[in-house]
């Protein structure tokens, strides 16, 4: 078995040393997949020989005096719903199994301009909106810490291959949670950033208003470097904000002694988290108190307000994009993906629009909370990874995602792990902040990073 | 167009949409519809004119 990859500050340190080569590093990670994957399904097509010569120009313009930056050749994955010019697009689904793209997203352009070596096309659910054990054409990911537990999703196989250790950096979207989720159950980084920050053009939609694209990484200083790429106004985005860009990597390091943490205890016990979760929020609590910030409780919107705002838009925006299709090839969905659109039938014009009013109610509301803290911390997902027979898929959840409240209001929000649990398995935190506010957030999470240890921590895959 | 009867508005939603559900996982439907229906009462508050959604719409000065 080879070794799982190092993290993306840790590959840029070396490849800056000279110590490691892009191309030892791609053929390290197609080793790692060619072990793994065939278990775990993390990748839906992997592009080697793209992938080698990538990382073979990378070494001959590095060794030309030519680094274009920290991320040069490093490689990175993509879940399948970015495009990349030449290569399909499935969406993970039987509609898409023919969509070749001819331009690359806005993101893959940047990361490819960045000298990142695309190692491949990552399983998602299907459309960004089914579930883990839908019938598709490719197998669904599984969750490395345990194939019998939930990875997550949508982004499942991004949470599974960055876990894994097969790819130091893997892009996901998240329209209510779908990076965070995975990133929790999985033991890793993933960074929702701010509603505008981060292009989407040439990702696919599946809720025009409350979709981002981000990273997915070992570390907060990954996803940093990351967003220093990604990060950008696109004037063909029409969601795309025109705000200038910090450096987000300058102050990472700088502590955060006097930052003030809110804690959202009581919106955590309304998401119905559970005990050992608590336990290793407090315990994170104890843990920025020791690093200089003050803790102090904070009240949220209710759930039953956000998830009525996200839930309502995503069912209206969904079915738009997809009514056709459901119309006319229903079959060709998986059941849960169909379902869960079809609900979209349901919501009415004056509901969404009533969805869209009290969702600005609702994000002034954690604005306020967010003049009087740096940032808000509550629970990544309600416990551990659930078992895969246990997950909900029927076609609207019993219970919505913690996460999915910061869609509709449009704040920041990093996922990260918190502790494990009594199996074993990842607990996660969110910590949200204000709007453009990332450079923060990430100086939050990386000094409680090193002082916690947990990202240290990888799934028993040897 | 709130319709008193649950399954009446069932079916004229999906006939208005132009969908079929196979008759297997009707109920399963249904049951999500009732909680769709639950949860969009709390979409009632009141709210005032500042909520209205034109952010779409800002224009923009040529330069």
């Amino acid at each position: 078995m080879t070794a799982p990859l190092p993290g993306l500050a840790e590959a840029s340190r070396a490849i800056a040393a000279g110590t490691l080569s892009p191309v030892a590093l791609t053929e390290m990670a197609l080793a790692r997949i060619a072990a793994l994957d065939p278990a775990l399904h993390a990748f839906i097509e992997v592009t080697a020989e793209r992938a080698r010569a990538a990382a073979r120009q990378a070494v001959a313009e590095i060794a030309a005096g030519r680094r274009r930056g920290p991320l040069h050749g490093i490689p990175y994955a993509l879940k399948d719903i970015y495009d990349v010019a030449g290569i399909r697009t499935t969406c993970h689904s039987r509609l898409m199994l023919q969509n070749m793209a001819h331009e690359d997203a806005v993101t893959t352009a940047r990361l490819e301009a960045a000298g990142m070596v695309l190692l491949g096309k990552l399983s998602t659910h299907e459309f960004a909106r089914g579930g883990p054990t839908d019938s598709l054409p490719f197998p669904n990911a599984r969750n490395p810490w345990d194939p019998l537990r939930f990875a997550g999703g949508s982004s499942s196989g991004s949470g599974v291959a960055v876990a894994a250790g097969m790819v130091p950096l893997a892009m996901g979207s998240d329209t209510a949670g779908s990076i965070r989720l995975p990133a929790s159950y999985c033991g890793i980084v993933g960074l929702k950033a701010t509603y505008g920050r981060i292009s989407r053009r040439g990702v696919f939609p599946l809720s025009f208003t409350l979709d981002h694209a981000g990273p997915l990484a070992r570390t907060a200083e990954d996803c940093a470097m990351a967003l220093q790429v990604l990060a950008g106004h696109d004037p063909e985005d029409p969601g795309s904000a025109d705000e200038p860009v910090p450096d987000y990597l300058a102050g990472i390091g700088a502590g955060i002694a006097g930052a003030v943490i809110g804690r959202a205890r009581a919106y955590d016990i309304e998401s119905g988290v559970d005990a050992e979760t608590m336990a290793a929020l407090d315990a994170a609590c104890d843990a920025l108190r020791g690093l200089g910030a003050t803790v102090m409780e904070v009240g949220l919107p209710s759930r039953a307000r956000t998830d009525a705002c996200t839930q309502t838009i995503l069912l209206a925006e969904g079915f738009a994009i997809h009514q056709q299709w459901l119309r006319d090839r229903p079959e060709a969905y998986g059941r849960v993906t169909r379902e869960r659109l079809m609900m979209g039938a349901f919501v009415s014009g004056s509901e969404y629009v009533q969805a869209q009013r009290l969702r600005r109610v609702v994000a002034a509301e954690v604005d306020s909370v967010l003049a009087r803290c740096d940032a808000i911390l509550c629970a990544g997902s309600t416990s551990a990874a659930p078992l895969l027979e246990e997950v909900d898929e029927g076609p609207f959840r019993r219970s919505h995602p913690v996460t999915a409240a910061f869609n509709s209001t449009g704040h920041p929000v990093l996922a990260m792990p918190c502790g494990f649990g009594a199996g074993g398995l990842p607990l996660s935190l969110q910590l949200v902040g204000r709007s453009f506010g990332e450079a923060d957030l990430l100086r939050i999470a990386h000094a409680y990073e090193r002082a916690a240890g947990w990202w240290e921590r990888r799934p028993p895959l040897g | 167009m709130p319709i008193a009867d649950p399954e009446t508005e069932f079916d004229i939603a999906l006939a208005r949409a132009g969908l079929t559900v196979p008759p297997e996982r009707r109920a399963a439907m249904f049951e999500g519809f009732l909680a769709w229906r639950v949860m969009r009462a709390t979409l009632a508050e009141p709210l005032p004119p500042t909520t209205e959604p034109a952010f779409g719409l800002r224009q923009k000065a040529p330069r």
